[in-house]
C-alpha cells in the first residue's frame, strides 16, 4: 500500500512527534509497503498564522500521487489530521490542548483576543476531521478519553512502542533516581525539587533533558540552590542514546511527575528497563501503565507525598526491584509493538 | 542564520530538486547556520487543479515574529516560493509547471484552460516579485523562467554531488541513460534502437527510478520486440548508480529540456563520452560536438548514427570521455561561493 503519514512541521523544533512519524514510517516500510511522511509546515502563532494553517491543510490534496493513489493518509496532530482524504485513519497524538483542556490555563486560548472564536473554529474542524476518518486511534487513553469529552468521539488507544525498545537493559542501581525529560514547566521539575527538599534521605536525582528554553533551565538551577537540594541533583542535559540507556540500567527507579501528560515514553522505557517508576496521581498518560505499589508508586502531587515515594523506594530497594521487574512482565503482557500497530492502521 | 530552505513534495517521487535541498542544508549547517527544509505537498492531478493548489501554498505563512524565528527562505521551485516571508530568494531549479501545455491538456476545456493559465500566470509573477532575488540552476532553467514570465536570472551551478567517488571502468557494452524519461522520448529512444545497426544494448536507471518500468511504456518496448536490447534498472543506490556511470561505454541524456546539469556531470567525471540532443538543456549546454560528446536532433536517425558511431569505435568514445574529464576538472564547484552569491 502507499501510505502518506500527515503530521506537523513547525521549523527548527523537533519532538517526540516527529520521531513518532519516523518511526511509523520504518514500521511500513519494513512490512512491505511505500509511505512517506508529509509534513505540512506552519506556525501556531499568532492566531491567525493558526487559522491560515488550518484552511491551508483542509485545501491539501493528497488523493494522488505521481504514479498511482495514495492509498492511506494516517493523520496524527491538528491540524495535518485536517487534509482531507477518502481512507482516512486518525492516530493521533495529541489535539491543539489551548482550545480544550488548557483552555483555562494560562497558556490557553482564553488569554488571547479573539480566543473564543478561534476555540469554537478548531473544535468545529475537529469534529469534521473525525466525521471524516474511517478509523480513530489515539496514543493514549488519556488522549482518548480528552476526545470523548470534548467531541464526543469514539477512539481506541494504540501505544506506540519507544525508539530502541529492544536496547534497553537492568543493571545493578549505582544511588540514583532518574528524571528523563524535557525541562519544562508541564513536566514539574519545580515539584521534584520541592519534595527532594523534604526527603529523610539523602535521595539523589539525575536529570537527563534540555530546557525547552535555556531561561527556564537556569530558574530550576537556581530553584535547586533556593531549596537547598542542589547537591543532590544532576543536570545532564542532552544524552546519546548509548548514554541515556545507561542511566535507565543502572537507576534505583524512574520519577516522573508531569502535570497530565498525553503519553510518556518515558513510563514504557522504564518498564523495558525493569525499573520501577515513580508518578502523580494527575500525571495522565504515565497513570495507564503503573501500578501502584505492583510496579511502583502513585503519589499525590504535592511535594510531602512525592518526598515519602522517593524515601519509600530508596530504603526499599529489594522491594523498588521487584517492582521493577514486575514493570518488565507487564510491558510484555501488553504486546505494545510496530506489527500489531500496523495491522491495525491498515485494516 | 535560520534558514528555510523550500520545496515541493510529490509523495513518492524523488527528484534532483530533493537532493540538491539536503546538499543546500549540509552546506549551509557546514557554514554555521541552522538550516530546515520545508516539503509542501503537490499533485499533478488535482482536482482543484493548479491554481488551487498555487493559492494554497500562499496561506502558508512563515513570516519571523516574536515566537519565531527565521532570518530567510531560499525557495527552489513553484510552489514552494509562495510561501509568504519578507525574506525570500529564489534558487530556480526548473520553471514549467505553470505554463506546460500538459497540464492545459490535464484539465480538458481549452477556454478554461486558458483562463486557468492566465491565473496561475498572475499568481506565480507576483510571488516572483516578491523575492529579494532571483537565480536559477542553469541556463536551461534561466532561459525557461525568461519565456514563460519575461524575467531574467542568473545562473549559479549546483556543486555535483561527491565528485570524487566517479571514476572510469572498463566499458561493458552497453549505453548509460540515467534520465527518467517522457512517453515521446521513450518512443525516440526505441525508434532510434530500432534503427541502429549495430547491437546496441542500453540501460536504463537511477536512485530515483521506480524499481519497475511504467506497464504502458514498457508495452512500447515488447511491440518493437527490443527487450534483448533495453534493460531496466530501478531503484538503484547511489553507489550502484556511479558504477553504472563507470562501466557503460557513454551516457545517453536524450530527455527534453532537463535544467539539472547532475547527470551531464557525472558522465564527465565518470570520463564517459555523452550523447545529448539539441533540446536536451542542460547536457547540451555543455556537450562541445565530436570534442567530449554527440550533438544531434531529437530524431530516431539521427540518435542511431550517433549510437552506433561509439559502439562502433569505442577508442573514440573513450578518447571524448577523457576530454570531458578534463573539461570538468577545470570547473570549480565550491558550496561557500554559493552561498556567497545566494546568501549575499
Amino acid at each position: 500500500m502507499r501510505v502518506a503519514i500527515a503530521t506537523v512541521q513547525v521549523p527548527f523544533v523537533r519532538g517526540g512527534a516527529e520521531i513518532l512519524a519516523e518511526d511509523l514510517r520504518d514500521a511500513l516500510v519494513a512490512r512491505g509497503h511505500r509511505a512517506e511522511i508529509v509534513a505540512v509546515p506552519g506556525k501556531w502563532y499568532p492566531l491567525d498564522s493558526l487559522m491560515s494553517y488550518v484552511l491551508t491543510c483542509r485545501l491539501i490534496d493528497l488523493v494522488d500521487a505521481f504514479g498511482g493513489p495514495i492509498d492511506v493518509l494516517i493523520g496524527m496532530k491538528f491540524p495535518t489530521y485536517m487534509i482531507p482524504h477518502p481512507n482516512k485513519v486518525l492516530w493521533i497524538i495529541h489535539q491543539y490542548r489551548q482550545a480544550y483542556e488548557l483552555w483555562n490555563h494560562q497558556f490557553g486560548l482564553i488569554n488571547a483576543p479573539g480566543g473564543g472564536e478561534v476555540r469554537n473554529a478548531i473544535e468545529q474542524a475537529d469534529r469534521q476531521a473525525m466525521g471524516e476518518s474511517r478509523k480513530i486511534f489515539t496514543i493514549s487513553r488519556n488522549v482518548t478519553s480528552r476526545l470523548e469529552e470534548y467531541l464526543g468521539a469514539e477512539s481506541t488507544p494504540l501505544y506506540p512502542p519507544p525508539r530502541n525498545a529492544a536496547r534497553f537493559y537492568c543493571g545493578e542501581p549505582e544511588g540514583y533516581l532518574l528524571f528523563p525529560s524535557r525541562i519544562t514547566l508541564m513536566k514539574r521539575h519545580e515539584l521534584l525539587l520541592e519534595a527532594l527538599a523534604k526527603t529523610h534521605h539523602p535521595v539523589r536525582v539525575r536529570c537527563v533533558g534540555q530546557g525547552d528554553t535555556p531561561e527556564y533551565a537556569e530558574e530550576m538551577r537556581q530553584r535547586a540552590s533556593e531549596l537547598g537540594v542542589a547537591e543532590r541533583v544532576e543536570w545532564l542535559g542532552w544524552l546519546s542514546d548509548s548514554d541515556i540507556l545507561r542511566e535507565y540500567a543502572h537507576t534505583l527507579g524512574v520519577i516522573f511527575p508531569p502535570r497530565d501528560e498525553d503519553y510518556g515514553y518515558v513510563t514504557l522505557e522504564a518498564m523495558l528497563a525493569s525499573k520501577p517508576v515513580i508518578t502523580c496521581s494527575d500525571s495522565g498518560g504515565p497513570l495507564e501503565f503503573v501500578v501502584d505499589r505492583e510496579t511502583g508508586r502513585v503519589a499525590e502531587p504535592d511535594a510531602d507525598a512525592l518526598a515519602a515515594a522517593m524515601d519509600e523506594l530508596w530504603e526499599h530497594p529489594e522491594q523498588a526491584r521487584r517492582w521493577g521487574d514486575e514493570g518488565r512482565r507487564r510491558y510484555e503482557a501488553l504486546g505494545i509493538g510496530w506489527d500489531y500497530i500496523v495491522d491495525h492502521l491498515l485494516s | 542564520m535560520r534558514v528555510l530552505i523550500a520545496t515541493a513534495q510529490i509523495p513518492f517521487f524523488r527528484r534532483h530538486t530533493d537532493d540538491l535541498a539536503v546538499d543546500l542544508r549540509r552546506a549551509l549547517e557546514v557554514a554555521g547556520h541552522r538550516a530546515e527544509i520545508l516539503r509542501v505537498p503537490f499533485s499533478w492531478n488535482a482536482p482543484g487543479g493548479l491554481v488551487n493548489q498555487l493559492l494554497t501554498c500562499r496561506l502558508i505563512d512563515l513570516s519571523p515574529d516574536e515566537h519565531f524565528r527565521s532570518d530567510l527562505v531560499i525557495a527552489l521551485e513553484l510552489p514552494a516560493y509562495l510561501i509568504r516571508h519578507p525574506n525570500k530568494v529564489l534558487w530556480l531549479t526548473h520553471h514549467h509547471w505553470t505554463g506546460e501545455p500538459a497540464m492545459a491538456r490535464r484539465n480538458g476545456d481549452a477556454e478554461q484552460d486558458a483562463a486557468r493559465r492566465e491565473a496561475c500566470g498572475a499568481v506565480d509573477r507576483e510571488a516572483l516579485a516578491k523575492a529579494r532575488r532571483i537565480w536559477t540552476i542553469s541556463a536551461t532553467a534561466s532561459y525557461q523562467l525568461r519565456r514563460l514570465c519575461d524575467l531574467d536570472a542568473l545562473s549559479i551551478c549546483p556543486p555535483p554531488r561527491r565528485p570524487e567517488s566517479y571514476c572510469w571502468e572498463r566499458p561493458e557494452g552497453y549505453f548509460w541513460i540515467p534520465d527518467r524519461l517522457g512517453a515521446d522520448r521513450w518512443q525516440l529512444l526505441l525508434a532510434a534502437v530500432a534503427h541502429c545497426e549495430q547491437p546496441v544494448r542500453i540501460r536504463l536507471g537511477s536512485p530515483h527510478h521506480e524499481p519497475r518500468p511504467d506497464a504502458e511504456l514498457w508495452s512500447m518496448v515488447e511491440r518493437w520486440d527490443l527487450e534483448e536490447q533495453i534493460e531496466w534498472v530501478g531503484g538503484l543506490s547511489e553507489a550502484q548508480a556511479r558504477d553504472a556511470y563507470a562501466r557503460s561505454l557513454a551516457v545517453v541524456c536524450p530527455a527534453r529540456d532537463e535544467t539539472f546539469p547532475w547527470p551531464a556531470f557525472r558522465a564527465m567525471l565518470s570520463s564517459k563520452a555523452l550523447v545529448t540532443c539539441y533540446d536536451s538543456g542542460a547536457p547540451a549546454e555543455i556537450v562541445d560536438h565530436e570534442e567530449n560528446g554527440l550533438l544531434v536532433a531529437a530524431r530516431p536517425g539521427e540518435l542511431a548514427a550517433a549510437l552506433d558511431a561509439l559502439w562502433k569505435h569505442p577508442d573514440r568514445a573513450r578518447a571524448m570521455g577523457g576530454s570531458g574529464r578534463s573539461w570538468i576538472e577545470s570547473q570549480s564547484f565550491e558550496w561557500p561561493r554559493v552561498l556567497e552569491s545566494l546568501l549575499s
